[in-house]
C-alpha cells in the first residue's frame, strides 16, 4: 500500500518537475521574443512616472 | 444597427435555446453549444441562398431569418418542458452556480486577464481599420463586395486565386457588415468565437469528468494563447475553424456515448459547416469518423444517409461551384501536385517529400522557436510548448500503456494534436515557419492534456504554481498586444485624434501597421477621406502588382465606393485609380489585366491628376471629379494635415515662383505648392508623378516651360532659380524652358 502511494507521488513529483523544466527550457530559448514588449512597457511606465 | 444585427442574432439564438430545452437535452452547456451552431448554421445558409438568388438586402435577410426562428420557437414549444417550470429561469441559475463552483481565485485571475485583454482587441477594433494581410486581400474584399452587390458569386479568380476557396467563416463575418455597412468593428468578429472556443474546450473537459475549476482554468488559456489572441483582431478564418473542428469533436463524442440522432445531425452539421471554410477541413474531419462510424447503428442506412446529407448541405456548396464553374472542386488547390518550392527539389515535393524535409527542423528546432509568435500567423504560446505539450506526452503514454476500450474517445481526441503537426508538416519548407495557424486546434487538444494533468496532481501546492505559472506566462503573452505589428493593437494616436476632433479615416492609423499596408496607406487614406462623406461613391480600379493587391481599403471605411476589379467583365467609367507597386521605376502590367493599361500609362493618363504619390502607391482622380469644390476642400486639409512642413516650405516659396508656370513634383513639396494655389484660388498647375515620370508627364502636356524640384528635366534648358532646405535637406528649384 505505501508502496502504491509513494509511486503515486514520485510519479506527480516527475510531472511536476517536468512541466518546470519545459517552461524554463522554450521559455528560456523564446524570451527574446518577448524582450521588446517588456522594453515598451517599461518605457511607457517610466513615461507615466514622469 | 450594431443593435439590430445583435438583436436578430439573439432572436435566432434564442429560438434554438427553446427548441433544446426539452427534459431530453442533457445540460445547459449543450444546449448553448447546440443553439451557437444552429446559429451560425442558420446565418451561413441564409445568406447563401439570399445572395445566390440576388437578394442579399438587410430587409429580406432580417424577415427570412425572424421568420425562420418563429416557426423554431413554434416546433420548440410543443417539445417543452412539461412540468410547467419556466426553464430559463432554472437554466440560469443552474448556470449560475456552476460559474461560481469554477470560479476559484486563479480561474478568476485569469478570466480577468482574458477579459482585459479581448476589451484591448475589442477597443483596438474599433479605432484601427481592418488590418490583416490575407483579410485585406481576399477574405474582406468578398465580404463587402456580396454587401455591396446584394449576391454571391465567384468572383474574378483570375486576379486572385483565393476568390475560389470556400466561404462559410466569411459569411459569418459578413453578418455584421450587413447591418452596419461599414469597416469599423469588422476586426472583431472573431471575439466572439473565441469565447464560444473557450466553452467548447470547457464542455470538452467536462465529458471526461475533468473538475469544474480545472475545466474552466485550461479552457480560459486557449483564449490566451498568443496566436488566437493575434488573430481575434483580424478576419482570418482559423480561430472559426478550429472551434468547429472542437465542435465536431464534442458532438462526435456525444454521440459515440449516447448514439442520439440529434447528436449524429449536430456533428454532420458542424463538419459540414467547417468543410465549407477551408479547404484543409475534410483532412481534419477524417480522424474523428472514428467515433462515429463506430457507433453509426448496423442496417439503419437512414442515419448514415442523412449525416452525409447534412455535410453536403452545410459544405457542399463551394465545391461543386468550383467542378462545375472552374472544373476542379479544390481550385486552386492541387494537393496530389509537386508543390514547387525549390527548396526539396528544383520541381517541389510531394507532401510525403515535404514531411520529411520539415521533420528534422521541426524536431530539433521548432517546440524551442515557436515560430510565428507575436503575429497572426502562428506562435503556440508558452503555456503550450511549456506545459501542455509536456502534458500530452504524459497523457498520451499513459492513455496507451493502460489501454481499455472506453479509452478510445481520449485517445481520438489526443490523436489530434500529432495530426495537426503533420498537417504543418505536409507544407511547402519555405512558408513552414508561419503556418501555425492552420494547426491552432492543438492548442485546445494541448490543454486538454494539461487539464487532465492538473486533475491528477492532487498535491494542492504543486497544481497551485503551475497555475500561477500559468498566469504569469498569460501576462508576457498578453504583452505582445504591445509590440505586435501583425496585426497591430495601439491605437492611442486614433484615440487623440477623435479626442482633438480631427477628421482622419481610419486608413491613417495603418502608419503602425505591417510594412505591406504602411506603404499602400497613402492612396487608400486619401480615397477614403474624398469620398467618405458622399454616399454615391467612386467607381475605383485597382491597378496593382500581383504581391500588392489589396482591394479591401479601396471599398472605404463606409464602404461607399465600387471596386471596378471584382465586377465580372473588370470594365466600366473610372473615376479614380490605386495603382500599388513594387518598385516606382517599373510599372508594368498590373494583376490580372493583360491587355489593360500599365500602370505606366495609367499615371500618364491625361484626364487623371495624381492626388497623392509615394514609393509604392499612387491615387489619380479624374479630373472632374478632383476640380469639385468640396474634394478640394477635404485635399486641402489633409496636404495642411499630412505634410505641414512641406506646405511652410511652399509659402517661403510662393512669392519666388510664376504663378502661370506648371510645375512637375515628385517630392511632398509638390503637395504644398498644390495646397497653397487651392487656398489662392488658382487653377491647378502641380503635376505630381514619380520622378522617373516627369519628362512623360512633361511631353503629354506639351509645356514650353515648368518648374521641377531637385532635378532639372532632360530636353529642357534648365536653370536653378532658388534654394532652401527642407526637412534639413537642400532643395532646389529649376525653371525649365524648351530649347
Amino acid at each position: 500500500m505505501s508502496k502504491g502511494i509513494d509511486r503515486g507521488r514520485i510519479e506527480m513529483l516527475a510531472l511536476f518537475i517536468m512541466l518546470i523544466m519545459g517552461t524554463i527550457l522554450h521559455g528560456s530559448s523564446v524570451a527574446r521574443i518577448y524582450l521588446p514588449a517588456f522594453r515598451y512597457i517599461g518605457a511607457l511606465l517610466t513615461g507615466v512616472m514622469r | 444597427m450594431e443593435m439590430g444585427c445583435l438583436f436578430v442574432t439573439l432572436a435566432i439564438f434564442s429560438s434554438y435555446y427553446v427548441l433544446f430545452s426539452s427534459p431530453r437535452t442533457e445540460s445547459v452547456l449543450h444546449r448553448l453549444l447546440s443553439s451557437s451552431v444552429l446559429t451560425c448554421a442558420q446565418i451561413i445558409l441564409t445568406e447563401l441562398v439570399l445572395g445566390l438568388v440576388h437578394q442579399l438586402y438587410l430587409f429580406p435577410v432580417i424577415i427570412v431569418n425572424l421568420s425562420i426562428s418563429g416557426l423554431v420557437v413554434m416546433m420548440g414549444r410543443r417539445s417543452v418542458r412539461n412540468d410547467g417550470s419556466p426553464f430559463l429561469r432554472k437554466d440560469l441559475l443552474r448556470g449560475m452556480d456552476a460559474v461560481r463552483a469554477s470560479l476559484d481565485v486563479p480561474a478568476a485571475v485569469l478570466g480577468s486577464i482574458v477579459l482585459l485583454a479581448y476589451a484591448w482587441v475589442l477597443v483596438a477594433s474599433y479605432y484601427l481599420p481592418p488590418r490583416g494581410i490575407d483579410d485585406l486581400a481576399y477574405h474582406l474584399p468578398a465580404v463587402f463586395e456580396y454587401v455591396r452587390s446584394h449576391e454571391i458569386r465567384l468572383l474574378p479568380v483570375t486576379t486572385m486565386q483565393p476568390f475560389a476557396y470556400p466561404e462559410n467563416a466569411e459569411l459569418l463575418f459578413l453578418w455584421p457588415v450587413l447591418f452596419t455597412h461599414d469597416q469599423r468593428m469588422v476586426d472583431g468578429a472573431n471575439v466572439p468565437f473565441v469565447l464560444l472556443s473557450v466553452l467548447t474546450i470547457y464542455a470538452l473537459l467536462r465529458r471526461f469528468s475533468l473538475s469544474r475549476k480545472n475545466s474552466v482554468f485550461a479552457a480560459l488559456l486557449y483564449a490566451l494563447c498568443p496566436v488566437v489572441l493575434m488573430q481575434a483582431g483580424v478576419n482570418y478564418v482559423d480561430i472559426i475553424v478550429s472551434l468547429f473542428l472542437l465542435l465536431s469533436l464534442y458532438f462526435a463524442l456525444l454521440y459515440h456515448e449516447h448514439r442520439r440522432p440529434g447528436d449524429l445531425f449536430l456533428a454532420g452539421l458542424t463538419i459540414g459547416l467547417m468543410c465549407g471554410m477551408k479547404y484543409t477541413a475534410p483532412f481534419l474531419a477524417l480522424p474523428l469518423q472514428l467515433l462515429i462510424l463506430t457507433a453509426l447503428p448496423k442496417g439503419k442506412w437512414r442515419h448514415a444517409l442523412g449525416y452525409v446529407s447534412v455535410i453536403v448541405l452545410a459544405g457542399g456548396w463551394w465545391y461543386l461551384r468550383n467542378a462545375v464553374m472552374l472544373g476542379e472542386p479544390l481550385y486552386p488547390m492541387h494537393f496530389q501536385s509537386p508543390v514547387p518550392d525549390g527548396l526539396v527539389n528544383a520541381r517541389g515535393g510531394s507532401v510525403l517529400q515535404n514531411i520529411g524535409y520539415n521533420l528534422p527542423y521541426w524536431l530539433v528546432r521548432y517546440p524551442l522557436l515557436d515560430s510565428g509568435v507575436g503575429t497572426y500567423d502562428g506562435g503556440f504560446g508558452l503555456v503550450f510548448w511549456g506545459m501542455c505539450f509536456s502534458s500530452w506526452i504524459y497523457a498520451t503514454f499513459r492513455s496507451t500503456f493502460t489501454f481499455r476500450r472506453p479509452d478510445i474517445p481520449k485517445l481520438v481526441v489526443l490523436a489530434y494534436l500529432p495530426s495537426g503537426f503533420l498537417l504543418l508538416l505536409a507544407f511547402p519548407p519555405r512558408v513552414v515557419d508561419f503556418n501555425g495557424r492552420l494547426a491552432m486546434f492543438v492548442v485546445a487538444i494541448g490543454l486538454f492534456a494539461f487539464g487532465e494533468v492538473l486533475q491528477r496532481m492532487a498535491n494542492e501546492l504543486y497544481r497551485a504554481v503551475i497555475k500561477g505559472i500559468c498566469i504569469a506566462l498569460s501576462l508576457i503573452t498578453v504583452s505582445l498586444l504591445f509590440v505586435s505589428v501583425q496585426p497591430g493593437y495601439l491605437f492611442g494616436g486614433a484615440m487623440s485624434d477623435r479626442r482633438h476632433r480631427v477628421e482622419a479615416s481610419e486608413f491613417k492609423y495603418l502608419a503602425g501597421s505591417a510594412e505591406l499596408h504602411s506603404v499602400l496607406r497613402p492612396a487608400w487614406e486619401a480615397l477614403d477621406l474624398l469620398t467618405r462623406d458622399d454616399p454615391a461613391g467612386l467607381n475605383c480600379l485597382v491597378a496593382s502588382d500581383p504581391p500588392l493587391y489589396s482591394p479591401s481599403p479601396v471599398y472605404g471605411s463606409r464602404l461607399q465606393n465600387r471596386v471596378l476589379n471584382m465586377s465580372n467583365d473588370g470594365r466600366g467609367p473610372v473615376d479614380a485609380y490605386v495603382c500599388t507597386y513594387l518598385d516606382k521605376d517599373r510599372l508594368e502590367h498590373p494583376a490580372g489585366a493583360s491587355g489593360a493599361p500599365t500602370i505606366r500609362d495609367i499615371m500618364a493618363m491625361p484626364d487623371y491628376l495624381a492626388v497623392v504619390q509615394s514609393e509604392h502607391c499612387c491615387l489619380m482622380l479624374r479630373r472632374t471629379i478632383f476640380e469639385q469644390p468640396e474634394k478640394q476642400r477635404v485635399l486641402r486639409a489633409y496636404y495642411r494635415a499630412e505634410w505641414p512642413e512641406a506646405v511652410k516650405a511652399a509659402e517661403r516659396l510662393d512669392t519666388k515662383l510664376d504663378a502661370n508656370i506648371a510645375i512637375i513634383a515628385s517630392g511632398e513639396i509638390g503637395y504644398g505648392v498644390r495646397c497653397i494655389d487651392m487656398e489662392k484660388k488658382r487653377p491647378d498647375r502641380v503635376y505630381v508623378t514619380p520622378d522617373k515620370m516627369m519628362e512623360v508627364i512633361a511631353e503629354r502636356e506639351n509645356m514650353r516651360q515648368c518648374y521641377t524640384f531637385q532635378r532639372p528635366l532632360s530636353g529642357y534648358r534648365s536653370r536653378k532659380i532658388w534654394q532652401g532646405v527642407y526637412q534639413n535637406k537642400d532643395i532646389e528649384v529649376y525653371l525649365n524652358r524648351r530649347s
